[in-house]
């Protein structure tokens, strides 16, 4: 939960990237594209925070700050309340990842014996000849049999490579995953098996996951805490049941109604939200989101809303969030 | 494949034509094979074969057509073609295989230096790019002035001139795969950069660099026999190809022989190896193997 | 395989269909299509009978490599090198497309039938201008109209798709657009004739945000309506086929597992491989948060490698032995428009829809 008492695994404070970018070679001035602009939140062991938005929302910025895969302009990533400013082994070691696209994520000339066999000799985690039952043990832990060892990942099936990369995430027993749309690429039929595989380790092993989705179906089943992005910064953070009973950011709200709902009883006759989101090159003054809002007033145009709180444990930042949901 | 079906069913999203396709580009490659075979076994066998000699001259049995104490026939001095031929083979092979070694190094350091790190890449570039700009054999041309004309220097020279085309051809693999997804998820399971370099990104890059370097050797061949013919390769009296058909120009029309042999050499020589570079590069083409992905 | 005969066909179509012609509009009938592969021919199409009525969304729902992209594909003569179409007949306004010349098909394909593909960054030509590529369809097909005729069809049909300022995005290159304004640009490609009768729409969404999703659903449903066309929408996302489709086809390893209304397919299907997607769908508030969902176990099956019974065998959780395994099942019809191929379709309890939205307002 956002307030969890104890220390988080992981701790954000006030994150910051922005990304030079000329737009051609006559201009000068480079352009600032603000991806991650001034984020902060935490997870506790066990628990999984969604990280949702639309592309270009700086989700996946977000998670590679937290990887040190790239530096921070400003801010801090605090692993057990200790700040981390580069990729020493133990971060690596706590902090692993699972990518979208199961297939570009594995090394391809790699064996899967390979795969799986690189961390452990990195983290020195096991002796030499302890190898090959550590790799049989993680794979066992993600369903797949020994069978797979001698294989390359284009002889699985996405599935299975999926497994493949969550048991190597897996082998150096991380504190937290970082979980980057681990089912987008999956079949519908495949997703579900995922899906429990990671609830079952989170459950198993402790693990804190930053879930990164864009499937609000998904994130209102399988996370404890939603976070909602818009254009680098954190519009709408709440519990899981309470955001889905009732979303405090227009953006929020328009976010579940612009989720296709499989029954046909409840067709949406109309696209919630009009218009695209505003560049990030470009931003709107005051409220990033105001472009496309239904609510929109003058004081939009003017103010910055802050993130402020407008419930328990409930974070919302819109100037009109008290008029929501009444 | 076992029976278990978990592990069977792996194939499920590659179209089954695929391994096909892979059986007949190996065809190509064989093909290449078979034709670069006999004519290394010249060139290794040469030196072995003491009947032989191809600069013994004998000039009451010059412009001996083919027969059977001279299958390939005997030049203007007397001397045996097939001699001639069979160590010709070891020099064009020698040269050949000497710059594409010389090559291979520097082009994959360097390529591999330039393609990680930007600061060299504007060096090793701009030096790589303004060697490419120059017609390949005018270039050669002007080394071999410059150092004089001996094998080892046609062999510096082919390196000179090729390597920037490997060096390209690295850099490009390295710079496509630098951020590739499997390099990120390398890194976050604390890969370091040496090791990522050279066991996850650098392997990609052998197909497309055995490819180039195929094709690299066949002009080196092409080069050698060049430079011989305008006299800067290989000095007289060693046999070289190009050597041989410089020296058979005053008899074209009376004795074909001596132009037609050492002529089908140079083309069996770069036709096989251009299929062997054709072949490799279809085998090793990533994309020939997602092909039809529906 | 089963035996296929017209009547049964028409009979598919007409049970559904509150078309006001008679007949459908197009009608595929035990179409096969095949792959060579090392150990023989691979069939991704195998006896494939849909009908698609005059003026209706047909969701075609499926995995990757069970068929449907290549389906669209076989439908405007475009199936890919070394695929070949060995068997059926496509039946387009009575018309096989099949037995066309490669010049009458290429009239059709864009004028009659037009495509709308996934990714709209490389469907569209990088090099030209978004009118270009807008007008160069009307060079095509209609090489009476002058250039400022064009020009003026395709500001009004960019209107019609909902792209603002049209006459400004003419001289734009694709990457200058984003992915919702490229498809749209796509779906005004489309449209321009103005005589499209049948739209195929292939993952059209899939790679759109979710907001911009429901935008160009929106667009479809009403462009379908205005311009009265048929819609063959090819997605993986059940959530889209229940948004948008009036009937619905299930494929499955290259067959068509079960044909209905949305309505009917989605309040009681009887296929399990169908309830075995609904159920593993995650919906909000269906069950409790971070319980296990529902999952069909096992992977997709290799084509090349198939049963000789049912393909959905393996993963089936209903399955009888010997008669699943050994005999492939026929299309029966289960109930007036709702078509399945099981053989124990019977045998199964009713359907137990999960439990509705019960969280959110």
């Amino acid at each position: 939960m956002t307030a969890t008492p104890g220390n988080p695994v992981i701790a954000v404070k006030n994150l910051v990237k922005h990304f030079a970018m000329r737009r051609s070679w006559s201009q000068r001035a480079a352009v600032s594209v603000r991806a991650v602009d001034g984020i902060s939140f935490e997870i506790a062991a066990g628990s999984t925070l969604a990280l949702v938005g639309e592309s270009g929302c700086g989700k996946s910025t977000t998670a590679k700050l937290i990887l040190q895969l790239e530096r921070p302009d400003s801010g801090q990533v605090l692993l057990d309340g200790e700040p981390i400013t580069k990729p020493t082994p133990r971060l690596r070691q706590h902090i692993q990842m699972v990518f979208q696209d199961p297939y570009a994520s594995l090394t391809p000339h790699f064996k899967i014996r390979s795969i799986l066999r690189e961390p452990l000799a990195i983290h020195r985690v096991c002796r030499r000849r302890e190898m090959r039952d550590r790799v049989a043990a993680a794979l066992d832990d993600v369903g797949l049999t020994a069978e797979v060892m001698p294989r390359y990942p284009h002889e699985l099936s996405g599935g299975q490579r999926q497994r493949v990369g969550i048991a190597r995430a897996l082998a150096v027993k991380p504190r937290l995953i970082v979980c980057d749309e681990p089912v987008s690429a999956l079949d519908v039929s495949i997703r579900s098996q995922i899906i429990n595989l990671l609830l079952d380790l989170q459950e198993s092993q402790g693990l804190a996951y930053l879930f990164i989705s864009h499937d609000l179906d998904l994130v209102a089943h399988i996370s404890d805490v939603v976070a909602v992005m818009y254009l680098g910064k954190i519009v709408e953070q709440a519990p899981t049941e309470v955001f889905f009973a009732g979303p405090k950011h227009p953006y929020s709200q328009a976010l579940l109604a612009s989720s296709p709902v499989p029954d046909p009883h409840r067709r949406v006759q109309f696209a919630p939200l009009r218009g695209e989101i505003a560049s990030p090159t470009d931003l709107p003054s005051g409220c990033r989101f105001r472009t496309r809002c239904p609510l929109a007033i003058d004081k939009c145009a003017d103010t910055e809303p802050p993130l402020r709180t407008v419930g328990a444990d409930h974070l919302s930042a819109c100037h009109r969030a008290d008029e929501l949901n009444q | 494949m076992s029976s278990d079906p978990a592990s069977t069913r792996s194939g499920d999203l590659l179209p089954p034509h695929v391994s096909a396709r892979r059986i007949r580009v190996n065809g190509m490659f064989v093909t290449g094979c078979l034709i670069l075979a006999p004519l290394v076994l010249m060139a290794l066998s040469a030196s072995y074969l003491a009947f032989l000699d191809p600069l013994s001259i004998n000039a009451p049995e010059k412009l001996l057509p083919p027969s059977w104490a001279h299958p390939f026939g005997t030049d203007h001095f007397g001397r045996d073609v097939l001699a001639r031929t069979v160590h010709g083979a070891q020099i064009s092979l020698r040269v050949g295989f000497g710059s594409t070694l010389l090559t291979a190094l520097f082009g994959i350091l360097l390529g591999t230096v330039s393609g990680w790190y930007r600061w060299a890449d504007a060096i090793i570039g701009r030096v790589s790019d303004s060697l490419m700009i120059f017609p390949g054999f005018v270039l050669a041309i002007m080394i071999l002035a410059a150092i004089g004309p001996s094998e080892l220097n046609v062999v510096i020279s082919v390196t000179v001139l090729y390597a920037p085309r490997v060096i390209r051809t690295v850099r490009a693999s390295i710079i496509e795969f630098r951020d590739a997804e499997f390099v990120q998820a390398a890194r976050t399971v604390g890969v370091g950069d040496f090791r990522l370099l050279f066991l996850h990104i650098l392997p990609n890059a052998v197909g497309p660099v055995m490819v180039q370097l195929s094709f690299g050797f066949a002009w080196a061949v092409l080069v050698e026999a060049g430079l011989s013919f305008l006299g800067l390769g290989t000095p007289p009296p060693t046999p070289s190809w190009g050597s041989m058909i410089s020296d058979a120009r005053d008899f074209i029309r009376s004795a074909w022989w001596l132009i037609t042999i050492p002529g089908c050499m140079i083309t069996l020589a770069v036709l096989g190896l251009n299929l062997i570079g054709d072949g490799l590069r279809d085998m090793f083409d990533p994309r020939l193997q997602n092909r039809g992905n529906l | 395989m089963i035996a296929t005969t017209p009547s049964r066909k028409t009979e598919v179509a007409a049970e559904s269909g509150d078309s006001p012609t008679s007949g459908p509009l197009m009608e595929i009938q035990a179409l096969e299509v095949r792959f060579p592969g090392n150990r023989g021919p691979v069939t991704v199409i195998d006896q494939v009978d849909l009908a698609i009525n005059h003026g209706e969304i047909l969701g075609l729902v499926g995995e990757s490599g069970c068929g449907k992209s290549m389906l669209a594909r076989s439908i405007l003569g475009l199936v890919p090198t070394p695929g070949k179409i060995t068997g059926g007949r496509i039946l387009f306004e009575r018309d096989d497309l099949l037995n066309m010349s490669t010049q009458a098909m290429r009239q059709i394909r864009g004028d009659r039938i037009a495509i709308v593909l996934q990714e709209p960054m490389t469907s569209l030509d990088p090099v030209f201008t978004v009118g270009n590529q807008i007008t160069e369809v009307l060079a095509t097909h209609r090489p009476e109209m002058t250039r400022h005729e064009r020009r003026a069809r395709a500001i009004q049909m960019m209107e019609q798709v909902g792209i603002q300022f049209p006459a400004n995005r003419l001289s734009q290159y694709p990457h200058e657009l984003s992915g919702g304004i490229r498809q749209r640009v796509m779906i005004a490609i489309a449209l321009i004739c103005g005589d499209v009768r049948l739209l195929v729409a292939d993952e059209p969404t899939t790679a759109l945000d979710v907001t911009i999703q429901a935008q160009i659903l929106e667009l479809f449903v009403q462009l379908q309506a205005k311009h009265s066309m048929a819609m063959l929408l090819i997605t993986h996302d059940l959530s889209v086929i229940a948004q948008t489709a009036h009937r619905v086809a299930v494929m499955y390893a290259g067959r068509i597992v079960e044909v209905a209304g949305a309505v009917p397919l989605f309040d009681g299907p009887l296929h399990p491989y169908t309830r075995g997607l609904m159920h593993s769908l995650p919906r909000a508030g269906a069950r409790p948060r971070k319980s296990r969902m529902a999952a069909i176990p096992g992977t997709v099956p290799n084509l090349a490698d198939l049963p000789p019974g049912c393909p959905f065998f393996d993963r089936c959780a209903h399955r009888a032995d010997d008669l699943c395994l050994e005999t492939m099942p026929v299309l029966e019809q289960a109930a007036r428009g709702h078509w399945v191929r099981c053989h124990r379709w019977r045998d199964l309890a009713p359907y137990e829809p999960p439990s509705p939205q019960t969280a959110a307002s």
